[in-house]
């Protein structure tokens, strides 16, 4: 069996799109950042200048004249956009693998659904709150990319052992460790804020988090919401657990969820449509 | 206009997929709340859905 530290100690030799990912993570927690850095970090990735150049030409955008250099790109599409798919695309593509029970393209999606939410529902903050939040979003999960990552054939069997339900004690059974813990390991080893690693530590138990318990809620409350809405899939079809302090701590009521809810899923569907003219 | 919902909801099967997922939270009062608000944004999608489909076919 897997344990934590083996886990960890082979991620060393993955992939290095982690660069690119921490390079962002950085950038993001800036205000003051311009286009051009933005699209020094593009270039280094070729995949990703193909796929921002093949995006702002795409008929989505229908700019009338073809745009060939990736600052000019930056700048139309938008620095935030931009932070956003690469930062979503390169964490899915570093440690994303084919499986025959999680589909990455619905894992994107759920990840970038928890991310544009839970930013949602920081909104009233700062923006960089909003770039933590949706940040962590699409971090909350890499926990369970990894078990997919690591041995494919254990985690198809593992969701094959009753239904895909999110038991965090039957993750360590199996794995070492659970999603939760694994995630939070990396987070670490990639140098991530510990705002995020805590974050990634607890989405499903928040209330046992010691720091950034609004960023925590946030998370715990947009996963929840991501399932409910049925918008991708992270790895389990069931809501397993549910913190009414996490709701309370962002004084929710009915009538403001349900703005923050249509404002996240008309982002939601741009973003979606904007995936599908890249990748 | 909840009841409206609530029909197509449960012709959709969205309804049933929904209690689905959140049955082992359901117990909260929290949780209602967001189903009831996902529920009626959800059949409102579907419906746009359906009508852009019509304008379609028209």
């Amino acid at each position: 069996m897997l344990n934590l530290e083996k886990v960890i100690s082979k991620q060393v030799n993955l992939p290095s799109a982690p660069a690119i990912v921490h390079q962002l993570t950085t950038l993001m927690s800036r205000d003051d950042v311009g286009s051009h850095e933005i699209a020094r970090i593009v270039e280094t990735d070729q995949a990703f200048t193909a796929r921002t150049l093949k995006l702002v030409n795409s008929p989505f955008y229908g700019f009338s004249r073809q745009i060939t250099s990736v600052e000019e790109a930056v700048t139309m599409l938008g620095i935030g956009t931009i932070q956003q798919l690469l930062l979503a695309t390169s964490v899915v593509s570093s440690l994303g693998t084919n499986s025959s029970v999680l589909s990455m393209d619905e894992f994107r999606l759920h990840s970038f659904s928890v991310g544009i939410l839970a930013k949602h529902l920081l909104r009233a903050e700062n923006s960089e709150a909003e770039n933590e939040a949706f940040m962590c979003g699409v971090l909350h999960d890499i926990g369970r990319l990894l078990f997919v990552k690591i041995d494919s054939g254990r985690f198809a069997r593992f969701c094959g052992d009753g239904e895909s339900i999110v038991d965090l004690d039957k993750e360590t059974q199996w794995f070492g460790a659970n999603h939760q813990q694994l995630g939070q390991a990396l987070a670490q080893k990639w140098n991530f804020p510990d705002r995020f690693a805590t974050t990634i530590a607890h989405h499903h138990t928040p209330d046992d988090a010691t720091e950034a318990p609004r960023l925590v809620a946030a998370i715990h409350i947009a996963d929840v919401s991501s399932h409910a809405l049925n918008l991708g899939f992270g790895g389990s079809p069931y809501v397993t657990h549910f913190s009414p302090t996490a709701w309370h701590k962002l004084e929710l009521d009915s009538e403001t969820y349900e703005k923050i809810v249509r404002r996240a899923l008309s982002e939601i569907d741009e973003t979606e449509a904007m995936i599908h003219g890249i990748c | 206009m909840e009841e409206q919902i609530d029909r197509a909801a449960d012709d959709s099967g969205e309804a049933e997929r929904l209690r689905r997922c959140m049955s082992m939270v359901a117990h909260h009062e929290e949780i209602q709340v967001m189903q009831t608000v996902i529920l009626k944004i959800l059949m409102e999608r579907q419906q746009a859905i359906e009508l852009s489909e019509e304008g379609d076919r028209c």
